[in-house]
């Protein structure tokens, strides 16, 4: 627990001292009050003047957003690991009781947490949808599995933070598949099913519908997610030697 | 301590091995230094040492615990520091103290103390960013020390540091030596590690060419000659004598009485000359 509070002391302030993460830090948060409060002003504003009802899309726009403070989260926790590798922290770590395994459990749990609590507060703190409860915790972790693909992609293949940044791009790529799933309803969008965002809109989907197909999709979602983060934390760690 | 026998390593992708038979122990209390060139094979054999590499072939045991096994509790015994300060440059010199030390579960020894035994004690809440080389260095050294190590590895410790602080770090490891503790450091620097160490071993290409004390290889690799320098009719002369029987050697005993003597040295070899008479290149 000592060792717990040490790393999350240590990430807390290495946040607080660099300007590009206490921004990115501020996204969840905005994510937050854009569901909460703009959604509903603009729901009320396409009805009245366009006619649009909004209220349809609810589910595929807590969906999606529910994955962004994930993305940032794993984002945050990628950068902080090219940090620490850069200044070669990592290396005395791993002659620390600590190891480089503790320290790689740690930071990847920290942002699959963090992400899983975020998802309570997209899903039921703005009163857009609601998702069964007995689907919920399960759908969270699905979605807080997205936070270590994240962080592992950077530190896999950024060689610094200034890549890290331009990598980031190209992982926010993959947050096309909700997109297919929800406006593409066809067998075709099965194409994106090695996306793993593809899986956390499926069983959105199904979970909002109550189907029981929601578990096949979790196991299969499960399955993509874990297949991906084994094989960047094998990259990642043969980068390291 | 330390045993090492028939250690081969070599680097994954790599057809050639970076050590070859190395065969080596290190006793408890005892100050040992690879010396050698770059890529010789000094760092690798520190990293087996640490933990860090553990697909070599051969016998590697310290405090009787086969290295490729080992598990965390074995860096509750350890103090390392690495060539390259390897430190937070956002936190203070503290903070930085104050994170690693939480990594020990065991005793650990007071960030503030150890920052005045290498003479940081002003800059203890200096961001890193803004700390010379010498003075990471300094820093980088003292964190070895955190958790009371029984064995320290130390990859260069005097690399870039002033002569006050270099005899400063000289004095705290010959005083951890006093302690009990073991030290095993490589380093480049003749003069360290004549003054360090209790033996040397000489790595070169991966094998060791030459293990012994300094004080026994000096002697064993120069002359058994004494030279002395004189003034004369304001010249400067020089003069060898054989050590044996020196007291009876009739010119010596003139040469003293009746001369202005300069200077009057032996002619042991320096660890520099043996390394270059052994393995033909320069310290590099």
């Amino acid at each position: 627990m000592r060792k717990v509070l040490a790393l999350s002391l240590s990430d807390a302030k290495n946040i607080s001292r660099d300007t590009i993460l206490i921004l990115i830090l501020f996204g969840p948060v905005a994510i937050f009050f854009l569901l909460r409060y703009l959604i509903p002003v603009a729901t009320d504003y396409l009805q009245a003047e366009m006619a649009f009802d909004l209220t349809e899309h609810y589910l595929y726009i807590v969906c999606f957003m529910s994955l962004i403070p994930t993305q940032l989260f794993g984002f945050i926790f990628g950068l902080l690991i090219l940090e620490e590798r850069d200044e070669e922290i990592i290396a005395f770590i791993a002659v620390t009781p600590l190891q480089k395994t503790g320290y790689l459990t740690y930071k990847l749990l920290a942002s699959t947490l963090m992400s899983f609590a975020f998802f309570f507060i997209v899903v039921y703190g703005t009163g857009l949808t609601t998702i069964p409860l007995k689907y919920a915790s399960i759908l969270a972790l699905l979605v807080a599995f997205e936070a270590p693909i994240g962080s592992l992609f950077l530190a896999a293949y950024a060689e610094n933070k200034v890549e890290g940044m331009a990598y980031s791009k190209i992982l926010g790529l993959m947050y096309i598949a909700p997109v297919i799933v929800f406006f593409f309803d066809t067998n075709w969008h099965y194409f994106a099913a090695f996306l793993p965002p593809f899986w956390v809109a499926k069983a959105f989907i199904a979970a909002k519908a109550d189907a029981q197909i929601f578990w096949i999709y979790i196991v299969l979602g499960t399955l993509v997610h874990a297949g991906i983060i084994l094989f960047l934390l094998r990259k990642f760690l043969n980068n390291q030697r | 301590m330390i045993e090492v026998e028939k250690l081969h390593f070599t680097y994954p992708g790599n057809s050639e091995p970076t050590l070859k038979d190395i065969n080596f122990t290190i006793a408890e209390g005892e100050i040992f230094g690879f010396l050698g060139p770059n890529g010789a094979g000094k760092s690798t054999a520190q990293k087996i040492l640490i933990g860090i590499l553990k697909k070599y072939s051969g016998r590697v045991q310290v405090m009787n615990h086969e290295m490729r096994d080992l598990n965390s509790s074995y860096y509750e015994s350890i103090g390392v520091a690495f060539e390259f300060p390897n430190l937070y440059s956002k936190f203070t010199a503290l903070e930085n103290l104050d994170f690693f030390r939480k990594l020990y579960s065991g005793e650990t020894e007071k960030p503030e103390e150890l920052l005045a035994m290498v003479g940081l004690e002003k800059d203890g809440n200096t961001r890193i960013a803004e700390y010379s080389k010498g003075m990471k260095m300094r820093l980088n050294f003292c964190r070895s020390l955190l958790n009371k190590p029984d064995i320290l590895f130390l990859d260069e410790p005097t690399s870039g540091l002033d002569p006050v602080n270099l005899r400063r770090i000289i004095e705290i490891i010959t005083n951890l030596k006093d302690a009990g503790k073991t030290v095993c450091l490589t380093t480049h620097d003749m003069h360290v590690a004549d003054t360090l160490c209790d033996r040397v071993a000489f790595l070169v290409d991966g094998e060791i060419a030459l293990i012994d004390s300094p004080r026994q290889l000096k002697l064993h690799n120069g002359k058994q000659r004494v030279r002395v320098e004189f003034r004369e009719n304001e010249s400067l002369n020089t003069r060898e004598f054989r050590l044996d029987n020196l007291g009876k050697d009739a010119e010596f005993i003139r040469i003293l009485n009746e001369k202005n003597i300069e200077t009057i040295h032996t002619q042991e070899a320096s660890l520099e000359d043996i390394f270059i008479k052994t393995t033909g290149r320069r310290l590099l």
